[in-house]
């Protein structure tokens, strides 16, 4: 009987990851038909390009929205993270390459700090906190780069390379987002550490009365998600080879939040899977891609994109709701049974 | 247990706690208390909500700092531990809602604060946990798969849990702070058999309980608070029930509401084949004017869904509630328009405003008294506030204190009261008494009495199989959300009442 419950709960997570699967499918078949082009093998790459960023930052907010927080601050801390590792390349044309990844790495890591200690230790709340911190890092973003952009000729060939080639033949860059999905998918799932994280986001209380160190683990998944990001620097540099500090990152937040929340992160805390978030981000993706792909205007492009944001989360919520009614009673009847 | 007694004559103390303090803001919740607990000793603390016993177990379980005064732990100063040391320690404390997180597993609830790994494997050892857990859970009688979700488990099942996780670690304090509040008895006996069990392997523990009964069979000694201070520590066998009223209470009331049992033959409220899918079906009854309807069964019987759905708050798939006066009641706005009010079980959730203040919350249902065009009037809710709280005797330092610094008592008498200022013909209960001390409890039982008494109906749903007993006129006993049985007169009885709720002769479920 119990073993009955259990393949029920796992039935209902995979039944949540199908849907999303499906969606994906119908958008493919929907712009493939309207415009044939859309598969084109540079188009699809494009798309791939743009949904291994999105997912390496978005593997690290969907920790941190487990934890009943958010960080806006992601598109700026990915900017500033490109803007330094782009400045150190100019000036240094020599630097290896993997030591601009980690210096990307480590200012991502460095704004995910600040974001961190503002939300634990200073008590703000972390929409506000991280609004507060998107403003602030963008201004960085100006003030280090004197706002002068780094052009495709000052980034080095190695940056740009990890888009386009590696030793298996995948871009790096996808490689990248597979292993941010596969360590959060291992973090989240197999370890003490990863459940304390969604514990903390699924009763605070609690966890303090179990001396689970909340601002501890508060300030990890900020800073994880914040050395994602700055990867997601380096990932976004080596695909669009130039840094103008207006446009790097601008904007990131809303696409790898809404990949998150479509993903099934739930926004007030507690659940939420890698698998879920890489499904979401594919579906960002494609359907921005897709949009423009087909013709549809710029201007009605964004309506088109929040309404379907809109209408995927409420459909899935209708059929969530009916689906974890259906599974209580099951529940309820077994308890009788017994 | 009389041998238990005569051991711990010598025995030493596990607990010290000397001449302990604690102030919230300027009021004193704790004053110069000294408590002690001898090895191996189930020792009670009794005392109205409020008289700081939660605050007192908090404080020894490292949740809230103490502001003057020493506790030592087996012989070690413990005074300022932080609370992971003194869990390490092997102290656990269980609240009357588990401390859980709804998302995760069984398993995973009871291995999260695991410190230690298991060999040296830097990975968690998944498999032993779960043997562990698995056995551990069947030791005390729990038959749910380690893999389901907590939030799928009764109350009851999720204490296991709680109790489970406690026992992951070496244990020698435990505290349970009022564990059996929305327990049905069998569940209530299966705790109890656990906290024996411990006992004998030699845990010993501090046992906080609102039902007396409860307490003096289960209890070696009994501290009894009073406003934050020790009045009295008794050893159970040289004490009974009406000297630890007196001594909590500090004046005698009457426990036993008087009971009238009498009503008219007007009918208030009629309710007739209402289904709520997967929690009320196929309900009908009447209650007349002036007569407490008791509603009882186990938990998750459907008790509180049926309220909610009379009221309007759940939905209805088919199914009519009528009050002869009013016509149908369909929503909540027309419930109350009806004069029906419900005073819900989660009070801190469904029943209060928690940060506004307690005048806030009594008026919040009388705004039309109070306001005009839209606009508060601040000097009239004033008014109507303070004679809400001077009827209910609402303890309070402010009428502007925020309801959630109330004690559990005394944010149900606001909870209550503020249905009462305008007239009300039918009363919708659930649980009146849950979380609230006996003298709280009683005020609130001589309410519904009296109210009764000058025609009101009340409908309550009640776990507390004595206070069902004693208050209702008719009992209707659900179970698996349908009503399968009806009481009234000379059938009541707890026996009848639990074998209508089981649906068995037998009421055992832990067995």
């Amino acid at each position: 009987m119990a073993v009955n419950v259990n393949s029920k709960v796992s039935y209902i997570f995979k039944k949540r990851e199908f849907g999303i699967f499906l969606f994906i499918l119908i958008l493919l078949a929907v712009f493939g038909a309207i415009e044939p082009r859309f598969f084109r093998s540079d188009n699809l790459s494009a798309i791939l390009s743009s949904v291994g960023i999105l997912m390496v930052v978005g593997a690290g907010q969907t920790l941190v929205i487990v934890t009943r927080n958010i960080d806006l601050s992601v598109g700026s801390t990915l900017g500033l993270a490109a803007m330094v590792m782009g400045m150190v390349a100019r000036s240094k044309p020599d630097f290896p390459i993997i030591g601009l990844i980690i210096i990307a790495m480590v200012v991502g890591g460095i704004c995910g700090v600040l974001n961190g200690l503002l939300v634990s230790y200073g008590k703000i709340p972390s929409i506000i906190a991280t609004l507060g911190t998107l403003a602030i890092i963008r201004g960085a973003v100006f003030v280090v780069s004197n706002n002068v952009q780094i052009d495709p000729n000052d980034v080095p060939k190695g940056i740009i390379a990890l888009s386009t080639t590696s030793p298996i033949g995948i871009p790096w860059l996808l490689i990248f987002a597979f292993l941010a999905i596969v360590l959060v998918w291992y973090v989240s799932s197999q370890t003490l550490l990863g459940k304390r994280v969604y514990a903390v986001g699924s009763n605070p209380e609690a966890a303090v009365s179990r001396g689970l160190s909340f601002n501890k683990i508060t300030i990890m998944v900020f800073i994880f998600v914040g050395v994602l990001a700055g990867l997601g620097g380096v990932l976004y540099t080596a695909r669009y080879a130039t840094i103008n500090p207006a446009d790097v990152g601008r904007g990131l937040e809303f696409d790898v939040i809404s990949a998150v929340v479509i993903g099934g992160t739930n926004i007030f805390g507690g659940s939420g899977t890698a698998l879920g978030t890489a499904l979401g981000c594919i579906l960002i993706g494609i359907l921005s891609n897709g949009l423009t792909v087909v013709g549809v205007s710029p201007f009605w492009k964004a309506c088109a994109t929040g309404f379907l944001i809109l209408a995927a989360v409420a459909i899935d919520n209708l059929v969530r709701k009916k689906q974890e009614e259906n599974f209580l009673l099951a529940i309820r009847n077994q308890r009788v049974v017994k | 247990m009389a041998s238990e007694c005569e051991k711990r004559g010598n025995a030493i103390n596990v607990l010290e706690c000397k001449s302990v303090s604690k102030w919230y803001g300027e009021a004193a919740v704790l004053k110069n208390v000294n408590f002690d607990l001898a090895e191996n000793e189930i020792h009670a603390i009794v005392g109205e909500n409020g008289a700081g016993k939660s605050t007192l177990v908090k404080i020894i379980s490292g949740l809230v700092p103490v502001d003057v005064g020493t506790i030592k732990f087996e012989g070690s100063d413990r005074t300022f531990a932080h609370i992971r040391e003194i869990q390490n320690s092997g102290v656990a404390l269980i609240h009357q809602e588990p401390r859980l997180f709804p998302d995760l597993s069984v398993l995973e609830n009871v291995c999260v604060d695991y410190q230690i790994r298991d060999g040296k494997s830097k990975r968690f050892n998944w498999k032993k946990a779960e043997e562990e857990t698995k056995e551990l859970l069947a030791q005390l009688g729990c038959s749910f798969s380690v893999h389901s979700p907590v939030k799928a488990l009764s109350v009851a099942d999720q204490q296991m849990v709680d109790m489970v996780s406690a026992l992951r670690k070496k244990l020698k304090l435990l505290i349970v702070d009022e564990p059996t509040a929305s327990l049905t008895p069998s569940e209530v006996e299966r705790l109890f058999a656990t906290i024996h069990k411990l006992n004998a392997s030699g845990v010993s523990i501090i046992f906080i309980g609102h039902r007396l009964e409860e307490v003096l069979a289960i209890s070696n000694r009994i501290t009894v608070l009073k406003d934050g201070e020790v009045v009295a520590v008794k050893k159970t066998s040289e004490t009974n029930e009406d000297e630890l009223i007196r001594l909590m209470v500090g004046r005698n009331i009457d426990t036993s509401a008087n009971n009238l049992k009498s009503s008219s033959n007007q009918v208030s409220l009629k309710v007739s084949n209402l289904v709520s899918p997967g929690f009320v079906a196929d309900v009908s009854f009447e209650v007349k004017k002036g007569e407490i309807l008791g509603i009882g069964g186990l938990v998750g019987a459907g008790r509180s869904e049926l309220l909610e759905t009379i009221f309007g708050l759940r939905k209805r798939t088919s199914g009519e509630v009528v009050s002869p006066s009013h016509g149908s009641l369909k929503t909540v706005k027309q419930a109350i328009a009806s004069r029906v009010a419900l005073v819900p079980e989660d009070r801190a959730h469904n029943g209060l405003f928690l940060n506004r203040s307690i005048t806030e919350n009594l008026v919040i249902t009388n705004l039309n008294l109070t306001s005009k065009g839209g606009k508060r009037n601040f000097a009239r809710e004033k008014v109507i506030g303070q004679e809400l709280i001077e009827k209910f005797r609402v303890k309070l330092s402010s009428a502007s204190q925020l309801v959630r610094e109330l004690s559990g008592g005394n944010q149900q008498k606001v909870s209550l009261a503020k249905w009462l200022k305008q007239e009300v013909e039918i009363l919708l209960i659930d649980e009146p008494s849950r979380g609230v001390d006996v003298g709280s409890k009683a005020e609130i039982h001589q309410f519904l009495n009296a109210s009764a008494k000058d025609g009101m109906a009340v409908v309550m749903v009640s776990s507390d199989m004595r206070e069902l007993i004693e208050l209702s006129h008719r009992i209707i006993v659900m179970r698996n959300g349908r009503i399968a049985g009806e009481l009234s007169g000379s059938e009541i009885s707890e026996e009848a009442v639990l074998r209508l709720a089981s649906g068995l002769l037998s009421t055992g479920r832990g067995n």
